[in-house]
């Protein structure tokens, strides 16, 4: 009929995962792109991580960085060549990977064998993490005034008492805040973190238990940590939460079914989504905002797009089994990209008359980083990767 | 001192000898305390061996290995010890490990109190090898045996968790210690190998068999398992305490001793051997350890040119009498189910087969050469009691070695079997399957010997013993003993009389396909087997038998929420949760539709399912819905998944509705219902699902009635093997009497919906755990059985009131006992389906596993010694007769067969009153089903009067005790009822019986 016309070019055929990669044995618990895209880093409930070649598909480095579940990952330095992980052992490690620390390490996947030791990358810093909660680290880079020096970080953990947050900067290792549980609420433990430092004050943002989400700014120097906003949005606690500063909006997904808009700027009710689907977790903004996603414990990955009314883009069905993690690549601008295709055919140039060979593998490297990934790992030890928008 | 000690390092370096104890001590960061033997050269200083010589790496003499012990040595001194001790020759003194001596108990002493605590958990791979090897001493094993002993008391009176560590440490320490299948024959070539007197070395080796083959080392660690608290005993130690495990395990041992030994001919050892075997066949798991044991000897002897016939022979020998009569009884017992699947003979034709070839090779290796397994062999197929506890197969294959001697021992037994055949008391009282087993084998023998010497069968047969012995049996009541003497009869006459003389008797029955099946056992002539066959048999079972994937104990990992491990201690599985609200703040749906979508981006359509949630509230979305199972086999899957809740829980809820819903709906039902039936006749309850015993027993209903013809005899029979629980037993019986009762069309109205049973009130049930204790599996049947009785007794008590009032007759408008009649025509009749097969689908195959069983085990069958059991059985049997009713086929045979089972049992009655109870109301039933009462009183006039006696005498007594409460209640109070009412009874069918031998004369 007639109406069904229009609706049939409105959208898109169903997603279907470009590639699947199958390397761990237990629940994928992280998943993060890095290095323009060229990397993938997994991490799973028996503490294993492997860093992927996104061009290739094959991994390039595979170790057990905790003893433990990884609770998340994360990636700092210049060319992304320290990795940071987060395991249930109470452990936040700092590993460093350059690209050529790459070839002396294992490629041996845990699906094949778990039993052989496998030698782990250089450990940078070993911090010790006090609390005994699902809740991953967050961390933003401090914008530093001279270039010369190594950037440093800011690391916010769950402190000791529940509800607090604990703010570490690396390399240093030094202390720079330490915010109190919310008085007058109690908020149970903490679920998410989100980080972000601007020229001068840090933005800390914190879900928990309760399903309550909160904000952070620093105080003015002497006076403690007080939340500048406070919404309660969830009936079950919170799981994840991103910023989508571009929007001056953060969003945060919890064990039901709502998706939470919160907006940084006034304190305002937060506009709700409820979504008919329970348990979203992993809830990531695409760098160029656009879009987001959430991985969901009914196996679908779902994107939403992150203006307007929030409406359910993509629905991404494949996994059999709950989903846990899930990242979006890189959305490289053109000025990057025009960087990376002057750099690649300066490179190209120069490699123009030893072998086709490595053309068509850096071509390919090109295009995989161009790609709009989005990967999601699941309960079942698979990590699907999906081309959307 | 310390220079010296570097100097020492160099020069011990050079040296080469000492290599392997180098690398040892290299390993540790400690500072090298070695000493060599050899002199140091181009060292300035000796040293002067002293006390402080403890200290150093290499011991020299054994009391020196026990002074470092005591000393609290550290790793490398342990090993550096502990392998000079494993090494006799690098000691300078003569010290054996082996042999007892008090040196060597005080070494075993130190290392059970100071080493074993202190190291053993924490030890690495190669401490534990030599601590292993140290230990594997007799002296050892059997201090460690006290020691857990010991431990066992003080745990009893006080648990500390340190002397629970010790005791597991102890437990693991032996059973590593025993666990590799040589280590039996390792102690014994070492002990063997010192220079100890004879007699000691008997002695040693004597307490040894005791410990190991008593089952010392299994009621001891048992009992700590016992005493320890539940989990800490790793899995892998826990063979020690399972008594079919250890027997196993002692017959692989006990098999590798034989096989490595039997080459050498040497008497002594022959003899060590055979005193453990005798030893270990007394253990109680008979039939895993002689599995273990000839599995094991033929496959280690399969690759080998040895036949097993010697090894066989070394280890039996020796064997005192008894013990070989036990050996050969419980290879003859592991033989049977091997050989013959099912007990249907039916099935299985008469012509030679491939496992009684098999088996007779083995029987035929085990007597061979040896008189008292030969003569111990005979009364297999001689004595009925025994004879007719194994399938013919077996007897059978005795026959196959029997027939091989020369000498006359098989017109021996002939005679014998023929003797005892016609003997008129064993054709009176014998139960069926004796006098059945016994034709059998006087057919099988009559053909052996018929083919050998055809004369002799000529003179046997016309002998007056055979003639007497078919004249009684045509005389007999049973009409199945009358019809086994005609088939003999004319077995036998077909074989040794001419054309045209054969004995026919031209009957019915005689053209039977039974009939047919015994006429051509003469014609079996099993040969011996080969080893191959014999292989192929056992290894056949292996496959069989292949270990279904065993429930295991949750485990005690932490439980995974969403993805991510909790703490805490483990929660209930899954438990459901009540509908809770959904609290926190009022949702604000989105709307700002207004501002402006990301028109750019196309949506992609909804993947091909995309369900939304079940609940609003999300603690109660369940994401891995199973469904109800929709087809049988479905079903079985989601039956044997013992790990998950869901899909076990939902596949009993539906199973029984879903396989009702499948009969008759192509052959999805009846190609599984004996695996279906299996599964659930052993299924266990991992998740204490309600009414967990109630489904099942439903579910079993349900197979048995999707095809009653099959499933019936099966489950009969399965009720009596295997290693089944009394309540899976008591659940498989009630199923059989619950579906006989609905294919009578006796059934509950709630029979075909078992949810619609309403759990009484919770203040009236005891505590869960208690509650399925307490609460028999046998409801259901207990139910059918008292309305039963009620009916039975409540027109006999009306009667009763009615003739005590005789004298108002002339007022009644109608008497007590014809409104009862009436009654009882009000109820519409329902096709009786039961009463065609009840015979031999029901009866037949529950009262011959009956009879087979007490007769293989006597007072140990659990039938006996679980009256309970007993109980439940006969219940059953009388509630199926009363269900087939007068319209049986064949009512008289069970009719018989029912009264001796029931008379039999009348000493047992006297001592459990619940016994007392059930068989006194299988009498009434008998009476109550056999209307016709002439009859009854013609054909079984002995057993009528044999029944009023006691039955008399059990009135008298229960009154006599005084215990009858006077209003009327209690147990036994009911006894005198049923008593009372079969007196009546009887009394009726008597005074009928006089009244026809009266004539017409007298009209009452």
């Amino acid at each position: 009929m007639a109406p069904d016309l229009p609706l049939q070019a409105s959208t898109l055929p169903p997603a279907q995962p470009k590639y699947t990669l199958r390397g761990h044995t237990a629940q994928v618990h992280a998943v993060r792109f890095l290095r323009r895209n060229s990397r993938l880093l997994t991490g799973d409930a028996d503490g294993w991580i492997i860093l992927w070649n996104v061009p290739i598909k094959r991994p390039v480095a595979v170790w057990r960085a905790h003893p433990q579940t990884i609770l998340g990952v994360g990636v700092w330095g210049k060319g992304d060549e320290k990795i940071i992980t987060h395991g249930r052992d109470n452990k936040l490690h700092v590993w460093q990977i350059r690209q050529e620390d790459e070839t002396s390490l294992s490629k041996i996947l845990p699906i094949e064998e778990t039993t052989i030791e496998r030698r782990a990358p250089w450990l940078l810093h070993s911090l010790d993490v006090n609390a005994l909660n699902f809740c991953t680290f967050a961390m933003c880079p401090v914008p530093s005034l001279n270039q010369s020096t190594e950037e440093s970080i800011l690391v916010a953990v769950p402190g000791i008492n529940d509800g607090a947050i604990t703010i570490t900067s690396l390399p240093s290792q030094t202390r720079v805040a330490s915010i109190p549980p919310i008085a007058g609420i109690n908020t149970g433990m903490l679920m998410a973190l989100r980080l972000h430092h601007a020229s001068t004050s840090l933005t800390v943002l914190a879900g928990y238990e309760s399903g309550h989400v909160a904000l952070f700014r620093t105080p003015s120097s002497g006076q403690t940590w007080k939340p500048s906003y406070v919404a309660k949005a969830h009936a079950q606690p919170v799981l994840s939460l991103d910023l989508a500063l571009g929007l001056r909006a953060c969003f945060s997904s919890s064990a039901d079914a709502i998706i939470a808009r919160h907006t940084l700027d006034a304190s305002t009710e937060p506009a709700l989504l409820k979504t008919k689907h329970a348990g979203q977790q992993s809830l990531v903004v695409r760098s160029d905002e656009r879009v987001l996603a959430t991985a969901g414990w009914d196996g679908r990955v779902r994107v939403y797009g992150t203006r307007g009314g929030m409406t359910e883009l993509a629905v991404l069905k494949w996994h059999k089994e709950g989903c846990y993690a899930a990242a979006f690549a890189d959305v490289l601008d053109e000025g990057e990209q025009l960087q990376g295709d002057e750099s690649l055919a300066r490179q190209g140039d120069e490699a123009e008359i030893t072998t086709t060979a490595m053309t068509v593998s850096q071509r390919r490297e090109a295009n995989s980083a161009k790609t709009h990934w989005l990967a999601a790992g699941s309960k079942d030890g698979k990590v699907s990767l999906w081309d959307i928008y | 001192m310390e220079d010296l000690l570097k100097a020492a390092r160099t020069v011990d370096r050079n040296v080469s000898a000492k290599q392997n104890h180098l690398t040892a001590i290299d390993r540790t960061s400690e500072p090298l305390r070695s000493i060599s033997k050899e002199p140091f050269d181009g060292s300035t200083t000796h040293p002067i061996p002293s006390k402080s010589a403890l200290v150093f790496g290499r011991p020299r003499t054994a009391k020196e290995v026990l002074d470092i012990l005591r000393a609290e040595p550290s790793p490398s001194q342990l090993i550096a010890s502990l392998s000079a001790l494993l090494e006799p020759a690098s000691l300078d003194d003569v010290f054996e490990a082996s042999c007892p001596g008090p040196l060597q108990a005080q070494i075993v002493n130190t290392l059970l109190t100071l080493i074993i605590p202190n190291c053993w958990s924490s030890s690495d791979r190669e401490i534990k090898g030599l601590l292993r090897s140290s230990l594997s001493t007799v002296t050892a094993i059997s201090a460690i045996v006290s020691s857990i002993q010991a431990l066992i008391a003080q745990l009893n009176t006080k648990r500390e968790a340190q002397d629970t560590g010790r005791c597991v440490d102890l437990i693991s320490v032996l059973s590593e210690v025993l666990k590799p299948d040589n280590r039996v024959h390792e102690i014994y070539a070492s002990l063997s190998s010192t220079s100890t007197a004879k007699v000691k070395l008997d002695l040693t080796w004597k307490s040894f068999a005791n410990i190991i083959g008593s089952g010392k080392v299994l009621s001891v660690v048992a009992e700590a398992e016992d005493a320890l608290p539940d989990t800490t005993l790793a899995k892998e130690h826990r063979w020690l305490a399972t008594g079919s495990d250890y027997a196993a395990w002692l017959g692989r041992s006990i098999a590798y001793f034989a096989v490595t030994e039997h080459v050498s001919d040497d008497a002594s050892t022959s003899q060590a051997l055979s005193q453990l075997l005798a030893r270990a066949l007394t253990v109680g798991h008979a039939l895993p350890f002689i599995a273990a044991f000839h599995t094991t000897l033929l496959q280690r002897l399969a690759e080998s040119s040895h036949t097993p016939v010697t090894a066989l022979r070394y280890t039996t020998q020796p064997l005192p009498a008894h013990s070989k009569r036990a050996f050969l009884e419980h290879t003859l017992r592991w033989l049977a189910p091997l050989i013959s699947h099912h007990d249907t003979y039916h099935l299985a034709p008469a012509s030679s087969s491939q496992g009684v070839s098999a088996a007779a090779y083995l029987v035929d290796e085990l007597v061979a050469n040896d008189q008292t397994m030969q003569h111990n062999l005979i009364p297999f197929v001689t004595d009925p009691t025994t004879s007719s506890t194994f399938p013919l197969a077996i007897r059978r294959a005795v026959f196959a070695v029997i027939s091989r001697d020369e000498d006359d021992t098989l017109h021996t037994i002939f005679k014998d079997i023929l003797r005892n055949f016609s003997d008129p008391l064993f054709i009176m009282h014998a139960p069926t399957i004796q006098q059945e087993s016994m034709a059998q084998t006087l057919l099988v023998a009559a053909g052996y010997i018929h083919r050998t010497t055809p004369v002799a069968l000529l003179t046997l047969v016309r002998s007056s013993g055979h003639m007497q012995g078919v004249s009684s049996r045509l005389d007999a009541s049973n009409t199945r003993a009358r019809w086994l003497g005609m088939i003999i009869g004319t077995a036998l006459s077909g074989l040794v009389d001419k054309e045209g003389m054969k004995m026919n008797f031209g009957t019915d029955d005689m053209q039977t396909a039974d009939a047919h099946w015994y006429l051509d056992l003469v014609k079996v002539d099993d040969d011996l087997g080969s080893r191959e066959s014999l292989l192929k048999l056992t290894t056949q079972d292996i496959v069989a038998r292949r270990p279904r994937p065993k429930h295991e104990k949750r485990t005690t990992t932490l439980p995974v929420i969403d993805g991510k491990p909790t703490f805490g201690p483990l929660g209930p599985p899954q438990a459901p949760v009540q509908q809770t609200e959904v609290e926190g703040a009022k949702v604000t749906e989105i709307l700002d539709s207004s501002s402006e979508a990301d028109d750019e981006l196309k949506p992609y359509a909804k993947p091909d399912s995309d369900p939304e949630d079940s609940d609003e509230d999300a603690t109660l979305v369940d994401r891995n819905k199973t469904r109800p199972p929709a087809y049988i086999r479905d079903l079985m899957t989601m039956l044997r998944d013992t790990e998950n809740h869901g899909p076990f829980t939902l596949g009993l809820k539906h199973a029984a509705s879903l396989t009702r819903r499948k009969i008759g709906f192509g052959k999805e039902v009846s190609d599984h219902a004996e695996e279906l039936a299996r599964i659930l006749c052993s299924l266990q309850d991992p998740f204490d699902t309600d009414d967990f015993d109630e489904l099942k027993l439903q579910a079993l209903i349900a197979v048995v009635m999707s095809s009653p013809i099959t499933i019936a005899p099966w489950l009969g029979r399965q009720a009596f093997v295997g290693e089944y629980s009394i309540a899976q037993r008591c659940v498989m019986l009630t199923a059989l009497g619950l579906s006989g009762r609905e294919l009578a069309g006796l059934q509950e109205p709630d029979g075909l919906n078992p949810v619609s049973s309403k759990p009484s009130f919770p203040s009236k049930q005891l505590p869960s755990h208690l509650h399925d204790t307490y609460t028999p599996p046998t409801r259901r049947l207990e139910a059918a059985h008292l309305s039963l009785e009620k009916s039975l007794i409540a027109p006999l008590a009306l009667q009763a009131a009615d003739q005590s009032t005789a004298h108002l007759n002339a007022v009644k408008v109608r008497t007590f006992s014809s409104r009862m009649a009436t009654a009882r025509t009000k109820r519409k009749e329902l096709p009786n389906g039961l009463a065609k097969i009840f015979a031999q689908c029901y009866f037949t195959p529950l009262v011959r596993s009956y009879q087979k069983d007490v007769a293989a085990y006597g007072s140990g069958s659990v039938w006996v010694s679980a009256p309970f059991l007993l109980v439940t059985l006969l219940k059953t049997l009388a509630l199926l007769l009363h269900a087939s009713g007068p319209a049986t086929l064949g009512l008289r045979e069970v009719a018989e067969e029912f009264w001796q089972m029931l008379l039999a049992l009348r000493v047992q009655a006297l001592g459990d009153i619940t016994v007392l109870e059930a068989v006194l109301f299988g009498f009434l039933t008998l009476l109550e089903v056999n209307t016709n009462k002439q009859q009854l009183a013609d054909e079984f006039s002995r057993q009528l009067m044999e029944t009023r006696d006691w039955v008399d005498m059990v009135f008298e007594r229960t009154g006599a005790s005084g215990l009858v409460d006077q209003d009327g209640t209690g147990e036994v109070a009911k006894v005198r009822t049923l008593a009372a009412g079969l007196l009546v009874r009887a009394g009726e069918i008597m005074e009928a019986s006089r009244a026809a031998f009266m004539g017409g004369m007298s009209d009452f």
